[in-house]
């Protein structure tokens, strides 16, 4: 993985035409937090431990959101590596919750069916949630052998990432192999919460 | 009265559910000494993690309230995993102040729990270390952990929007268990550093990166070794030091060990907690003189 270069580091003028200027009241509505509060002080892009994985950074992302620059925001990295650890939100001098907005701009990037900014990670999103459709709760394993299968096209590297030292603590018994896993009537309710919640891609 | 100072329910979690023996073993001797009695929560489900919050909002608040609804009442929940912890305050948190919501789950699981309080794990060991002295109970056997430099990691399960937690991320918690139990804490860079969670299973390297600054900052000071609550950090930095090929490696322990160490277990009767870890932990316990 390469350390991004900065997008709002260009010299080329923000175009405001395709601006959506509720964008940031809508956020703020389903979010629980008013984003026109920003100071720009970026102490969220500080503490972030991804920061350098981002093309934009948190503060970036408050700065798209508040001049309405929908489009940018949702496809940008910036969201999907957010690793949602609340370093952002637990710093912030405004209180605002930044990782909630995160989740909210990642919900609406599936919802209009947008370019997703980094694909694998939101594969492995798609893989947890299939384990727990699956069993009711998470199996590691499993999760970890989804992933791989729907990453197939991204090459042998890939394939072989992490296969030794997993395979050595499922030998271990550090994972176990099988799931555990909850009553049938429980897996029903557990599957009737997940539909029709997040659209699948 | 009971012959217990506490009884609780207890959500494993699936990680906790499903490996980390070395956790869950000790933790059973550490409950049966301190008379805390665990109940797990019958047919639970999964909390939702880290993956359910990021694609829709909806997924923890639902899961989360299927869970609450099984919650016995009269009985605090203790939650081991920060990361289900943080999922089951934001659930309860809407459900407390979004009455539709409330209404909409409590019409599919029927009555949902919101007067229990939700317990983390070390908020339990504060709590019964403070009964014990209310009701004057004494421990046996017990043996303070002299000479143990202990850096704390919280990783970021113990960050939280404002919201949920105005005071910000805890910074004495864990270090007055420690004190307590006669180790020292040593102050150090990153104890609220995230290990980077599930980008770890898509990019090892950046968990190497993070795993390399937060190993090496408890290094650099002195420390003998990390202690975590978290089990999904103690595994993910464990395995990014090895597969970093890091020279100055710390073992990373979890808090469970320690306390069951404190209340008089031998490290050297206990070879089948030590097998799990990549890091081999006994030379510390030598040094310190806990070993036999």
């Amino acid at each position: 993985m390469e350390k991004e270069e900065k997008k709002f580091s260009s010299s080329e003028p923000i175009s405001m035409s395709q601006s959506d200027l509720g964008f940031a009241k809508r956020i703020g509505e389903v979010a629980g937090t008013d984003l026109n509060s920003c100071l720009t002080c970026m102490s969220c892009s500080g503490g972030c431990p991804m920061y350098p994985y981002m093309d934009y950074g948190p503060h970036g992302i408050m700065r798209l959101a508040v001049l309405g620059l929908k489009k940018e925001a949702l496809t940008s990295t910036t969201i999907w590596r957010c690793a949602g650890c609340h370093a952002c939100a637990a710093v912030c001098p405004m209180a605002i919750n930044i990782a909630g907005v995160m989740d909210y701009l990642r919900e609406e990037c599936l919802h209009e069916n947008l370019p997703i900014g980094d694909k694998p990670l939101f594969l492995f999103h798609k893989a947890f949630l299939t384990s727990v459709r699956f069993h009711g709760r998470c199996s590691k394993v499993e999760l970890m052998g989804l992933h791989k299968l729907y990453t197939i096209g991204s090459g042998p590297k890939a394939w072989m990432q992490d296969a030794i030292l997993g395979t050595k603590m499922i030998l271990m018994r550090k994972l176990h192999l099988l799931p555990s896993r909850l009553m049938s009537s429980g897996i029903s309710q557990v599957r009737k919460i997940l539909n029709g919640t997040w659209r699948d891609r | 009265m009971s012959e217990y100072l506490l009884e609780a329910t207890y959500f494993p979690g699936c990680t906790m559910k499903t490996g980390v023996e070395e956790s869950n073993l000790p933790m059973q001797i550490v409950l049966d000494k301190l008379k805390v009695k665990f109940y797990e929560l019958e047919d639970w489900n999964c909390c939702g993690s880290s993956s359910g919050h990021a694609v829709d909002h909806e997924i923890p608040i639902g899961l989360g309230a299927r869970n609450q609804s099984k919650a016995p009442k009269g009985r605090p929940i203790v939650i081991p995993c920060p990361n289900c912890y943080r999922n089951w305050t934001t659930s309860r948190y809407h459900l407390e102040h979004e009455p539709e919501t409330r209404e909409k789950y409590e019409n599919k699981f029927g009555r949902i729990n919101l007067t229990d309080p939700i317990l983390n794990i070390y908020d339990l060991y504060h709590h019964v270390f403070n009964l014990a002295r209310l009701k004057s109970v004494t421990f046996e056997g017990v043996r303070p952990l002299k000479d143990l430099k202990v850096a704390v990691y919280y990783g970021c399960g113990a960050m939280y929007p404002k919201v949920l937690r105005p005071v910000g991320p805890p910074r004495d918690t864990v270090e007055r268990i420690i004190t307590e139990i006669g180790g020292t804490p040593v102050p150090w860079p990153y104890p609220h550093k995230c290990c980077s969670a599930f980008v770890s299973a898509v990019y090892p390297e950046i968990a190497e990166e993070l795993a390399t600054l937060i190993v090496t900052g408890a290094y650099e000071t002195g420390a003998d070794l990390l202690v975590t609550t978290c089990a999904m950090c103690q595994m993910n930095l464990e395995m990014r030091e090895v597969s970093a090929r890091m020279n100055n490696r710390v073992p990373i322990l979890h808090l469970n060990q320690l306390m069951a160490l404190y209340l008089g277990e031998k490290a050297s009767d206990h070879e089948d907690w030590w097998k799990y870890h990549l890091v081999d932990p006994t030379p510390v316990f030598k040094k310190a003189g806990l070993w036999d």
